[in-house]
């Protein structure tokens, strides 16, 4: 039974590849994308439960593995995938019914769509770690196809600095698996054993310590690369801001947390054999990327580029988080993961609404959302605070769990500069989305449909109000499932 | 008593036979485009030619001019001594030198032609001489980077001993130190030689020539013997490739007059390959725009050494 | 692995590394073709020696695949599709002139060197050249990579990266599962239609495949 809920979880959403290539229009590859991606949050939920009572799945020699942590990161991508699914719909509804897509380009969008997300959650679900790189990569791929959908010259360039980029990353992702793998050489097992997590865990003693730093260096280079850590940052801007909205919401909530759960799989490992060492190298890179962040939203035209900037911080949080380590760092950067992946999907989503209507990605041409689109402004308003870690929405909890975490460590200088540059990233990321929400409406500006659909409006709005449970209230059985995985990571 | 019978044979080898060596290399690049070629002879026929001639010596020409062709071929000759031509063991002579001593008297050689060159005062000499101190200084670096391949393969310098730890050993052959080395030493080959690709050799009426341009000037006896010396110059360098690096086998002993007739005999056989190279990269490549002479010799340096830094890395 | 086993492998890992030199130095996109060619042929001829030498099945398919695909396929894709229909001749965007590059490459050849000496790899499978040889090729790819800013030349140096993994791969732990390699090929290949595919529309829409047109997205 177990088993067939795995299964469903990349099954559900991998059936709408199909869907597009049967005939169907817009509405019904929209409609496939959302049901596959609640029917795979549902089957997650289950599995979660399951987790926490009993111990962790492991099947055909470690190539499938759950444990808590990944069924925790599984619910988090599943329902960014049911909330991106919902967008697809008005997406693919709207741009079809006005001839900006043609067929062959909503055909792509299904299929690649599908894909992507049945090998994000496909790849939280192995614990062979050649396996979560082949699938990582492939996600890579059907994403780039994402990127380049609408197919501008910015887009296929964006696309291009993107694939080129990330496949460099993940390629020095592969040599630093190379190195744990060969950091295992001197362990008694079969080939296969030797690159799960779980049998290099349990040996963690018997792994030789000089390649496995090297290798920790080089996989979290790589896989920092897929996630957006500066400097290895330089392609997400563009790929986040030319994709279309679902597909941002997709690749900033989703892609970016799988490409964290394998640099925590790694952190894991290297803690157990090499202490502290993990931890630092975290904290360098986390500051750098909260820091690019912060800098670059300051004057940031393009309101998609500024999410864009705004993912890199928070991936920055999580990982200082993670840096700080101990109870309250894991914990607040676990739950960072669920916060932020909930509230940038609301906010690409209702990008993409603004998109629709304005026609334009930069923000100085879009003035009175509140006035002219009620649900669409008050979302972007609540969005960007709930985003920014203002009470009371959850990332605020994450937030501050982190800082509180800095502060019981030895450097509490640092809790001090997290705050700075949250501060800063929040007078910056504020400023633009208040100036685009408040103000009159200029004369010149293309409405198109000023009612927002309920379709649209509804992942925008189940999104804040989840946000605002979890800022007040964290269920005992999430509190439960990240307190299991804290227990992971040593 | 051997040992110098011996030692002259070898010089008397490389002197003799170094125009042969040249006629087979033309009539085989003849007969590679189709023509008939001149003879095997001709250069002999042409030195004889020469000999005969008076020389016309510029006013302006001092005693540098007149003494370098001298020079040079006492350098050569010099070098034929030194280095394995028809036996494995050093001759009587050999303590005169090493592989870098050697490149020294062969650069004096050249040293001295192009200040010759530049004696007369005529502008095509000046053209030629800077550019020949030009492809040198480029390709000096290179040299001395293959003198350590060989350092690294056998702890010494000395060409003797470079075959004896080449031609003993397999695996030593097969080092990738060993194999870029002679990659390397074979480009400066054609590079201090002025093969293609960086000169084109024979003609007297290009512009670009590098080491046609230094003699222009010369005519008569002197021009005899610096034609005869480039040739002996080709002719070293080609047996020291093959000796030293390609084939060390086929040697005679240093204590048989007999090992080294054989010694002659595997080495004419040995240039018939090397020439038949020569040959095909004459026909084959096109002559190199000179400041993409830098990137040739580039290329040389850089093998030579990634051949050493793998000497450290690979173990025999 | 027997001594004339690791003359064999030792002279394949140079020539790979030649190769990976050659394609830096040159600027001709026939030429980057050819090379990479010959550098996947070399690096299935060194998988069929550890597979013979070691008796491992699955290194011989790997061999296979390694020669059909990257020393046959990708080449002859590329070339039609790409070289020919475009009629690219010489690649004029390169940041850094040739034989600069080429001794920046010979650093980084020592910097790999060094890394991996003997004392930091203390359990190699097999006591070879190739590893050291391996990771030099990875960091000239990586130059290649980032000191061409033409697209072609851009996924040639990704390509000439793999080889590098790959070769280190079979050499220091002979091969990772196979399905994981596999897996690797088929995302090598996926990677690489899609990487020709965008660099066809980029040449249609921008009328250039350089990356340093590519200036639009700034900020």
């Amino acid at each position: 039974m177990t088993l067939t809920l795995l299964i469903l979880t990349w099954a559900l959403p991998l059936a709408g590849a199909i869907v597009p290539w049967l005939g169907a229009r817009a509405r019904v590859i929209g409609i496939a994308a959302t049901a596959g991606g609640a029917g795979s949050l549902a089957a997650a939920v289950t599995l979660a439960v399951r987790m926490l009572s009993g111990h962790p799945i492991e099947r055909l020699d470690g190539f499938v593995y759950l444990d808590s942590l990944s069924a925790f990161f599984v619910v988090t991508v599943a329902l960014v995938v049911t909330l991106a699914g919902l967008g697809s719909y008005s997406y693919l509804r709207a741009e079809e019914e006005r001839g900006e897509l043609s067929p062959l380009q909503v055909r792509l969008y299904g299929t690649s769509f599908a894909l992507f997300a049945a090998l994000m959650i496909a790849a939280l679900e192995t614990g062979n770690l050649g396996l979560l790189w082949v699938l990582i990569e492939a996600s890579t791929l059907a994403s780039a196809v994402l990127v380049a959908l609408e197919a501008r010259a910015s887009s296929l360039e964006a696309a291009w600095k993107y694939i080129i980029i990330s496949s460099f990353g993940v390629t020095i992702a592969l040599v630093g698996t190379l190195f744990v793998y060969y950091s295992a050489a001197s362990l008694r097992m079969s080939p296969d054993q030797r690159l799960t997590w779980p049998s290099l865990f349990a040996h963690a003693g018997a792994l030789q310590a000089p390649s496995l730093r090297f290798a920790f260096l080089l996989v979290l280079v790589g896989y920092g690369t897929k996630v957006g850590l500066a400097p290895m940052h330089t392609w997400l801007p563009d790929a986040h801001s030319e994709a279309p909205s679902p597909a941002s919401a997709m690749l900033s909530a989703a892609l970016l947390n799988t490409g964290m759960y394998a640099i925590i799989r790694f952190q894991a490992l290297t803690a157990a054999v090499l202490g502290r060492y993990a931890n630092d190298v975290l904290l360098v890179f986390g500051f750098a990327s909260i820091l690019v962040g912060a800098l670059f939203m300051i004057g940031c035209g393009n309101f998609k580029r500024l999410f864009a900037y705004s993912s890199i911080e928070h991936m920055g949080v999580i990982a200082v988080g993670l840096g700080f380590g101990g109870a309250l760092g894991i914990y607040g950067a676990l739950l960072q993961v669920l916060t932020h992946a909930i509230g940038k999907s609301v906010l690409f989503l209702t990008s993409g609404e603004v998109v629709l209507r304005y026609r334009t990605r930069t923000a100085s041409e879009v003035r009175g959302l509140l006035s002219l689109t009620p649900v669409v402004g008050l979302a972007l308003l609540l969005g960007s605070l709930a985003i920014l870690g203002s009470p009371p929405f959850g990332v605020f909890l994450s937030e501050f769990t982190i800082v509180r975490a800095s502060f019981t460590g030895p450097a509490s200088w640092l809790g001090f500069l997290l705050l700075a540059l949250l501060v800063t990233a929040f007078i910056a990321f504020a400023r633009t989305t208040t100036g685009m929400v408040f103000g009159r409406p200029s004369g010149e500006a293309v409405i198109e449909r000023a009612a927002t659909s309920r379709v649209a409006a509804a992942p925008l709005l189940a999104g804040l109000g989840l946000l605002l449970v979890l800022g007040i209230w964290i269920p005992a059985g999430l509190n439960d499932l990240i307190m299991h995985s804290i227990r992971l990571i040593p | 008593m051997i040992g110098v019978v011996l030692q002259v044979i070898q010089s008397a080898v490389v002197l003799f036979l170094a125009p042969l060596y040249v006629g087979f290399i033309s009539r085989c690049e003849a007969i590679v485009e189709s023509k008939r070629g001149p003879s095997l002879f001709q250069p002999y026929r042409d030195i004889v030619k020469q000999l005969r001639k008076e020389s016309a010596i510029s006013e302006n020409a001092t005693w540098i001019f007149r003494v370098a062709p001298f020079v040079t071929f006492s350098c050569y000759l010099t070098v034929s001594a030194i280095v394995p031509i028809i036996t494995d063991e050093p001759l009587p002579l050999a303590f005169l030198a090493d592989l870098i001593g050697g490149a020294f008297v062969l650069m004096l050689a050249s040293f001295s032609i192009t200040l010759a060159a530049l004696d007369t005062g005529s502008p095509v000499g000046g053209l030629a001489a800077s550019r020949t101190a030009w492809v040198g200084s480029l390709a000096e670096p290179s040299l001395i980077l293959v003198f350590f391949t060989v350092a690294a393969l056998s702890n010494s310098d000395n060409p003797y001993l470079e075959n004896h730890a080449i031609a003993n050993s397999l695996s030593a052959y097969t080092l990738p130190t060993h194999l870029l080395g002679l990659v390397a030493f074979f480009m400066i080959v054609l590079a201090e030689n002025g093969r293609i690709p960086i000169d084109s050799h024979g003609g007297s009426t290009e512009i670009s020539m590098i080491e046609e341009g230094r003699v222009l000037e010369y005519s008569g006896r002197e021009y005899a013997l610096v034609k005869w010396g480039s040739w002996m110059k080709l002719f070293l360098m080609s047996a020291i490739f093959m000796n030293v690096f390609v084939v060390p086998w086929g040697l005679g002993h240093a204590n048989s007059i007999l090992g080294g007739l054989q010694g002659v005999g595997a080495l004419l056989g040995k240039l018939v390959v090397c020439g038949i190279v020569i040959v095909i990269i004459d026909t084959s490549f096109a002559k190199l725009r000179f400041f993409r002479i830098a990137e040739y010799l580039g290329a040389s340096f850089l093998l030579a050494l990634i051949g050493i830094v793998t000497g450290y890395v690979v173990r025999k | 692995m027997n001594s004339s086993g690791m003359i064999l492998l030792n002279l394949l890992s140079v020539l790979i590394l030649l190769c990976a030199f050659a394609c830096l130095g040159s600027k001709l996109f026939d030429r980057y073709l050819t090379y990479y060619a010959l550098q996947s042929v070399l690096l299935s001829a060194a998988c069929a020696v550890v597979a013979y030498y070691l008796d491992a099945p699955a290194l011989w398919v790997l061999a296979v695949l390694t020669m059909l695909i990257k020393g046959v396929g990708i080449p002859v894709t590329a070339r039609r599709y790409l070289v020919a229909r475009l009629s690219l001749k010489r690649d004029a965007a390169i940041t850094l002139g040739l034989s600069t590059s080429l001794i920046v490459g010979a650093v980084l050849t020592g910097i790999a060197y060094f890394a991996m000496r003997p004392s930091t790899l203390p359990a190699r499978l097999l006591d070879t050249a190739a590893v050291p040889l391996a990771m030099a090729v990875v960091l000239l790819g990586s130059l290649c990579m980032v000191v061409r800013r033409h697209t072609i030349a851009q996924l040639i140096g990704w390509l000439i990266l793999e080889n590098g993994v790959f070769l280190a791969a079979i050499t220091l732990v002979a091969s990772f599962p196979f399905i994981v390699e596999a897996g690797i090929f088929l995302d090598l290949v996926a990677g690489v239609l899609i990487m020709l595919t965008l660099v066809s529309g980029l040449a249609l829409r921008l009328a250039s495949t350089s990356a340093s047109e590519l200036r639009g997205l700034r900020g």
